[in-house]
């Protein structure tokens, strides 16, 4: 009897033993190093998968129209899109997809280091000659390949464009208050201190994800630094825990310090955040582009302005703007790549620009908003991106590891947990021990 | 009865065993082969020998997740095992009508944990949460802090959330226990002048002590596998504070991409589960006088 028992609680034991194994175990499937491409469209009807995550109801719906007009344009071609969760897509769906029998021909994907790990990996196939073909002429101004082309062959056709990081405040609270935006580092503490003795939270920001307050970390580390030296540190060919950084995050620490962010940063989701800010909670928010569809939808009535980060005290370009551009990449492995590349074209034309711009996208074509009755908001940090003399790059969009180290610092410093010197110096002890390859 | 065929007992074992090679024997071969290699998930595999098993000896995180887990398993022994074991005494208490407390105590087990960890990210919200809400109510408004995003209490306000979930479970699985404690024996420690208190810790307790070593085993193996109510209260934070054994393995896989690493992580991990069980078992007691069930 004790035997028994004693065999059924080991049975337990294994079991859960097994099960944390599988658990790593279930993302298994063989990568393909090479990059072999093949184009069977005139073998008759085919189909092409188009897959991505989900940027809302509204920009997936225009995908449903982009299908029938191809499938239109095209006959024999069908097209099957396939949209998931946004998280899940980034983090494991894209990957399953494309190690999949049924891998999709065109995806989503972002530039820099993951458009990159495609390309080595072998699945971004090179478009350039399509690119330069009359699909795309004229649609694209060159700087918004940024990031989408590796030893001169482009790999990725742009599609979106968002600011990451502005500072959003109430029009009525600074009204009130006889506030006006602040141009320097020093006017925004000046006017943090008199929205405090007025008794309103002057910033709030939800740190649970930590890239928020680590997208400002990398704005204000390109300001302090310069640009060059602040993605040398991300990329690990320079310490990230140098006095430059320091000086940095020495601003992050001030907003901590003198109760200028909301206490619950690091606890509080960015979503959630954003309610706070356009419920009135806060003066100000520092955040994205993609806040005024939340505003939109959750506050049509509330006047909200925005300012870049103010100068600051440093060797960087005080002018920069903060920003990700995002694209889509034709599968090396795919045996439609024209097919795929005809599909893209047809995303850039300006029909489907317009039907973009209308979902409430910032499409990244040269004429984003023609014919459209866009945000002025929206239109006007286009402007500001597309004008931006040095576009800057959060770090999670040049290394993704270091990048969580780095965000981890700044976290930890606007949540009073470390001084600038003590979090950086852990971040860079955990940096120097990653492998180096 | 002998069977017709020498291949039968073969035969017959034969589908449990493929079903669990499959599900099982494969992916913990492939794990472990994985865990040898450097891979992304995408690129090809390359074998870099134990390379993966020394950066994980050396890595912070991790070893901050384990002693954030083994917190976490005293934390939830006594708010889940010790808290269900009480409450089940108190709902067995002879002649009280219990059933209704014995259902109340066992709902959140049947809750789904992502809305209960959503619901307790409002009850321990600083802007409007219930508890600092109340802790301003009664005038201590310095008492107030960021639950979760506080290094020194977002460990504790997870683990009080699963003492929440949990403690009802065990209340379950001590109640039944506590009723196969035969009523003769009861009946006649009553009649020798015992009381409640006294056929409790004296009586009932001694005896489903077989009981309480498979709850303490479940609670343990349980806050190895947890994940769900950490990923979505703190995903690990603040400064790896709650980061536990499991949320980091995730991270590293899915986020970072960094499949071998978090295979050769899940292999640790599995080690020393094992390891704890055995020496569960060793330190085990000999010549328990459980009830039988």
């Amino acid at each position: 009897m004790r035997r028994a028992r004693s065999f059924t609680r080991w049975t337990g034991v294994v079991a859960v033993a097994v099960a944390s194994l599988m658990l790593t175990a279930c993302g298994t499937g063989s990568g393909s190093g090479s990059a072999a491409s093949g184009d069977s469209t005139s073998s008759g009807p085919f189909t092409i998968r188009v897959a991505m995550g989900s940027t809302g109801e509204a920009v997936d719906g225009v995908f449903t129209k982009l299908k029938a007009a191809y499938e239109a344009k095209y006959p024999g071609r069908t097209v099957e899109i396939v949209i998931q969760e946004n998280d899940t897509y980034e983090t494991i769906g894209l990957n399953n997809l494309l190690t999949s029998r049924n891998a999709p021909d065109v995806y989503f994907e972002r530039p820099g280091t993951r458009l990159a790990t495609k390309v080595d990996d072998g699945y971004a196939a090179d478009i350039t000659d399509a690119v330069n073909g009359p699909g795309f002429t004229g649609r694209f101004d060159p700087a918004a390949y940024s990031g989408m082309q590796i030893d001169g062959k482009t790999y990725m056709v742009p599609w979106s464009g968002d600011v990451t990081n502005v500072f959003w405040y109430n029009k009525a609270i600074f009204t009130a208050n006889g506030l006006t935006p602040p141009t320097t580092w020093d006017e925004f503490l000046a006017l943090c201190s008199k929205l405090k003795s007025a008794g309103i939270t002057p910033l709030v920001d939800g740190n649970k994800d930590k890239w928020p307050i680590g997208s400002i970390a990398s704005h204000l580390a390109e300001r302090s630094l310069g640009n060059d030296a602040y993605v040398a540190a991300i990329k690990g060919e320079q310490p990230m825990n140098s006095a430059g950084m320091v000086a940095a995050f020495d601003n992050l620490k001030t907003l901590a310090d003198n109760g200028y962010i909301n206490k619950s940063v690091n606890a509080l989701p960015d979503d959630q955040a954003t309610t706070q800010f356009l419920l009135g909670k806060a003066a100000m928010i520092g955040i994205g582009s993609w806040l005024v569809s939340d505003q939109i939808t959750q506050a049509p009535k509330l006047q909200i302005g925005y300012f870049n980060m103010p100068t600051l005290p440093g060797s960087g370009d005080q002018k920069s703007v903060l920003g990700v551009s995002t694209g889509f990449v034709v599968n090396a492995n795919s045996e439609h790549v024209s097919a795929g590349t005809d599909f893209l074209a047809l995303m850039s034309a300006p029909e489907a620009t317009k039907l973009f711009a209308e979902a409430g996208l910032t499409p990244m074509t040269v004429d984003p908003f023609a014919g459209v009755t866009a945000d002025p908001n929206t239109v006007s940090l286009t402007t500001l991106l597309s004008s931006a003399p040095t576009k800057v790059t959060p770090a999670d969009n040049i290394d993704v590891k270091r990048a969580d180290e780095f965000y981890g610092a700044a976290a930890a410093v606007i949540g009073g947990l470390k001084s600038p010197q003590e979090a950086l110096d852990a971040a860079q002890k955990r940096v120097d021990a990653l492998p180096k390859n | 009865m002998r069977p017709s065929s020498r291949w039968t007992p073969y035969l017959l074992v034969g589908p449990a065993v493929l079903f669990f090679a499959f599900v099982v024997g494969l992916p913990l071969l492939g794990t472990i082969w994985m865990s040898f290699t450097k891979w992304s998930g995408t690129n090809r595999m390359r074998f870099i020998g134990i390379d993966n098993f020394t950066r994980a000896i050396h890595d912070t995180v991790y070893q901050r997740a384990y002693l954030n887990t083994f917190v976490y398993i005293a934390a939830t022994l006594v708010l889940e095992v010790a808290v269900g074991f009480a409450l089940a005494g108190l709902v067995s208490i002879q002649g009280k009508r219990t059933l209704w407390y014995r259902i109340t105590f066992f709902i959140p087990v049947m809750l789904p944990m992502v809305v209960i960890a959503v619901l307790w990210s409002f009850i321990y919200s600083d802007d409007g949460g219930l508890i600092n809400s109340f802790l301003t109510g009664i005038g201590r408004s310095d008492l107030r802090r960021v639950w979760l995003g506080d290094p020194g209490t977002a460990l504790l306000a997870v683990s009080v959330v699963s003492g929440w979930i949990y403690a009802g479970f065990y209340m379950a699985i001590f109640y039944a226990a506590l009723q196969r404690v035969p009523k003769s024996l009861l009946e006649a420690a009553r009649l020798d002048g015992a009381s409640e208190w006294d056929l409790f810790f004296k009586i009932k307790a001694p005896l489903v002590r077989g009981m309480t070593e498979v709850a303490v085993l479940l609670c343990i193996t349980g806050a190895f596998q947890s994940f769900d109510l950490f990923y979505v209260m703190t995903k690990g934070g603040p400064d790896h504070a709650t980061e536990i054994i499991t949320t980091y393995l995730v991270s590293t896989v899915f986020v970072d991409h960094e499949v071998g690493y978090g295979a050769a992580l899940s292999v640790i991990m599995t080690v020393v589960v094992v390891g704890l069980g055995l020496l569960y078992a060793r330190f085990r007691r000999e010549g328990d006088v459980d009830v039988e069930y």
